[in-house]
C-alpha cells in the first residue's frame, strides 16, 4: 500500500534514498470523492447527507503536503463545509529512525452561522524496520471559537501519540496498528486507545478498528467505538470507498461523536511527477525509445528472435555472442530497415550478450544496459521473463 | 562498481561453503557435457584445470555450474588472460554462494545469477534477503535484474535497493518493475540525476500502485500528522451541534 511505501521510503529501510534529495521531484495526486452517508450525532436524530470532497496531495521524499475540503448537504437542507491544509517535513532516516515536524490549519462551518478554525503543530519520532515500526510525539493545537473553548473554557489543547505497527511475514495476515493518544484540553483529560487491522492489496483494502476512551473528564456518549472501512479499485482512476461504525467526540475539531455509515466514489488522477531538473545534458547513449537497438520477439516455445539495429545501412555483417551461444559468435541474417535477426533458444533469466559489426570490436548492443564484463570491457545485459 | 561483498569476503564465503559441502546432488551429475569437456579447446590446460577445480568445488556445495562455465567461456572468447579468467570464475562462485545465503537454499539458478549480479553491483545482502521476505514463493529474477540494471545506469546501490524494495512492498508485479526501470532510464536520458530519477519514479509508481484507500487520500502515512488523522477518520459529514 502507498502508506507502506511512503513509510518505507520516508522512515525506514529505504531511508538511504532520502540522502539523494538533491534533484528529488514531487509526486502530485488529486482526487474528488462524491458520496452519501447517514449519521447520528450525539443527542441528535439520524440524518442523511450528500458529500463532495476534493483533495490534493504533493509528496516528496522529505515532505508531504495535503489540502482537502469537504462539503455536506444534509437532509434538512443545511450545509456544512470543511477545509484543511496539512504538511509534514521529514528528516533523513538513519538506521530506521527519523523525525517529523508537522503543521495544519483547518476550518469548518455549518449553515451560515457558525465557523471554527484550529491550528496545530506537532513533532514526532519514527522508527521503521521491515516488519514493524513505532511512532511517538506530541501535538499542540489552538482552536478559538470552537467546541473546545466553549466547553473547556480554553482554546488550546495538547495531544500525545504513542503508536506501533506490525506487518506479519505471512502475506495474508493483516497489518496491525495500535495507538494511544492522550489529550488535554482545559480541564478535560482523556486518552484514546485504538487498534486497527488492515488487509491491503493493490486492488482493495479493508480495515477494522476498535477503540476505547478513558478519563474522568470527557464529553459525549461514545466511549467505545468500532469502525470498519473498505476500498476497492474499480478502474485505475476510480475507487469505491465505504465504511461504518462509530467515533468519539473530537474536541479540537468541535465535532461530536457519532454513529455513521458512508459510501462514496473517489476519482483520482494518475500521480504526476514534476519535471526532472536538467542537471546535465542528456547522455549520448540516451535510450531512443522510438527506435530500440535490441529487441526480443517471441518465437517458438523456449526460443526468441533477437533483432539488432546496425549502426549503418552499409553494414554487411552482424554477429552476436552470449551465454546462450556458449560465447561462440553467431551470424545474424539481414531483415528489414537496417535490422538484423536470429532465432535462438533463450531460457528465462538474465543473459549477457555482445555484438560486433563487420568484424569490429565486440561491443554492447545498442539500447541494452551495459555492465563491466570482468575482462576489461563491457557486456550488455537483458532479462527474459518466465 | 565493486560491491560491499569484497573479494576477501567472498573468498571466505566460498571457503565456508566448500568446507561444509554436502554430497553432490544426483541431478548435477552427468548433466550434459562436463565442464572440462566444454572448456576443452577453449582454454589452455592450466587455466582449464584451475577453472574446473573452482567449478567442481562450487557444484559440490550445490551451486550451479552453468554460470561459472559461461563466465570462463566468455573470458575465452574475449581472449582474456588465464589468470583473469580464473579470478573472474572464482569471484562469481563466491557471489553465487553469497546470493544463496541471502536468497535461501531454494533459490533457482536464475535467481542466484541475478542475485550475484546485484551483489557485484554493490547491493547489500540484507537488502536481497528482504526482497526474498517480500516475495516468498515468487521468483526474484526480475526484481534482482531491475536492481542491477538501475545500478548500471548510475543509481547508487542503496537507492536502487530501497526503491525496488518499496515497490515490492506495494506488490508491484514483474511487468510493473520493468516499466518502472524503463521510466527511470527515460528520465536519466532527459538529464535527471540517476538516483533522483529512481526515487522520483518510485514515489510516483508507488502512489499509482498503492492501496485504493490511499489513492488521493490519506491513511497511515498521514496519521503521523495527528490532526490530519483525526479529521480523516471517516468520510462522514460533519456539523456542529
Amino acid at each position: 500500500m502507498v502508506s507502506l511505501a511512503t513509510s518505507a521510503l520516508a522512515a525506514g529501510p529505504a531511508g538511504a534514498q532520502q540522502r539523494q534529495s538533491s534533484g528529488a521531484r514531487a509526486v502530485t495526486t488529486t482526487s474528488l470523492e462524491v458520496g452519501a452517508a447517514t449519521v447520528r450525532y450525539d443527542e441528535f436524530l439520524r440524518s442523511g447527507a450528500f458529500t463532495v470532497s476534493p483533495s490534493l496531495r504533493v509528496r516528496r521524499v522529505r515532505s508531504l503536503l495535503v489540502a482537502r475540503g469537504s462539503a455536506s448537504l444534509f437532509q434538512s437542507g443545511s450545509v456544512s463545509a470543511q477545509a484543511e491544509l496539512a504538511g509534514s517535513g521529514f528528516t533523513e532516516t538513519v538506521r530506521g529512525f527519523s523525525g517529523e515536524l508537522s503543521g495544519s490549519l483547518a476550518a469548518n462551518g455549518y449553515k451560515s452561522s457558525s465557523f471554527m478554525a484550529v491550528g496545530a503543530a506537532g513533532a514526532y519520532a519514527h522508527y521503521a524496520a521491515a516488519r514493524f515500526g513505532a511512532q511517538t510525539g506530541a501535538l499542540v493545537g489552538y482552536a478559538p471559537s470552537s467546541f473546545t473553548e466553549t466547553v473547556a473554557d480554553e482554546p488550546g489543547f495538547v495531544r500525545g501519540l504513542l503508536a506501533a505497527w506490525l506487518r506479519p511475514a505471512v502475506r495474508a495476515a493483516p497489518r496491525l496498528e495500535l495507538s494511544a493518544i492522550p489529550t488535554r484540553a482545559g480541564t478535560f483529560r482523556y486518552a484514546d486507545l485504538e487498534g486497527t487491522a488492515r488487509w491491503t492489496t493493490q486492488r482493495w483494502e479493508v480495515a477494522a478498528s476498535a477503540g476505547a476512551r478513558s478519563g474522568a473528564r470527557t464529553v459525549g456518549s461514545v466511549r467505545r467505538w468500532v469502525d470498519a472501512s473498505g476500498a476497492v479499485r474499480l478502474t485505475s482512476h476510480v475507487v469505491l470507498v465505504g465504511g461504518g461504525g462509530s467515533y468519539p467526540p473530537d474536541l479540537a475539531q468541535g465535532i461530536p461523536g457519532a454513529r455513521y455509515a458512508a459510501l462514496s466514489l473517489r476519482i483520482t488522477s494518475r500521480p504526476r511527477l514534476s519535471p526532472a531538473p536538467r542537471a546535465t545534458l542528456p547522455p549520448p547513449d540516451a535510450l531512443p525509445d522510438a527506435d530500440p537497438g535490441f529487441v526480443l520477439l517471441d518465437a517458438e516455445p523456449g526460443s526468441r528472435t533477437i533483432r539488432v539495429r546496425a549502426p549503418s545501412s552499409e553494414t554487411s555483417r552482424v554477429e552476436l555472442m552470449g551465454d546462450f551461444t556458449a560465447w561462440e559468435p553467431v551470424t545474424l541474417a539481414r531483415a528489414a530497415d537496417g535490422l538484423w535477426e536470429v532465432t535462438l533458444p533463450l531460457s528465462p533469466g538474465t543473459h549477457r550478450v555482445n555484438v560486433r559489426f563487420d568484424g569490429g570490436d565486440w561491443t554492447v548492443p545498442p539500447g541494452l544496459v551495459s555492465q563491466e564484463d570482468d575482462f576489461g570491457g563491457a557486456v550488455g545485459v537483458f532479462t527474459v521473463r518466465e | 562498481m565493486r560491491g560491499l561483498v569484497t573479494g576477501p569476503a567472498l573468498a571466505v564465503v566460498a571457503a565456508v561453503l566448500l568446507l561444509h559441502a554436502p554430497a553432490r546432488l544426483p541431478a548435477q551429475q552427468g548433466q550434459g557435457a562436463t565442464p572440462d569437456a566444454r572448456l576443452s579447446g577453449r582454454l589452455d590446460a592450466r587455466t582449464r584445470a584451475a577453472v574446473v577445480h573452482v567449478i567442481d568445488s562450487a557444484a559440490a556445495v550445490g551451486l550451479p555450474a552453468e554460470p561459472l562455465v559461461d563466465k570462463a567461456l566468455e573470458g575465452a572468447s574475449k581472449r582474456a588472460a588465464g589468470e583473469r579468467i580464473v579470478a573472474a570464475v572464482r569471484r562469481l562462485a563466491g557471489e553465487l554462494g553469497a546470493a544463496r545465503l541471502a536468497l535461501g537454499q531454494r533459490a533457482s539458478e536464475g535467481e542466484l545469477v541475478a542475485g550475484a549480479s546485484a551483489l557485484h553491483g554493490g547491493v547489500r545482502p540484507d537488502a536481497i534477503s528482504r526482497l526474498r521476505g517480500e516475495r516468498p514463493g515468487q521468483s526474484l529474477t526480475v526484481p534482482l535484474a531491475v536492481l542491477s540494471e538501475l545500478i548500471a545506469r548510475g543509481v547508487s546501490p542503496d537507492t536502487a535497493a530501497s526503491t525496488v524494495l518499496a515497490l515490492t512492498e506495494v506488490r508491484a508485479t514483474d511487468e510493473q518493475l520493468v516499466a518502472f526501470r524503463r521510466e527511470v532510464e527515460r528520465d536519466i536520458g532527459t538529464g535527471a540525476p540517476p538516483s533522483a530519477a529512481a526515487v522520483g519514479r518510485s514515489l510516483a509508481t508507488a502512489e499509482a500502485l498503492g492501496a485504493p484507500a490511499n489513492s488521493g487520500g490519506s491513511f497511515v502515512d498521514d496519521s503521523r500528522n495527528l490532526t490530519t488523522r483525526e479529521t480523516d477518520r471517516t468520510k462522514q459529514p460533519r456539523k456542529r451541534p
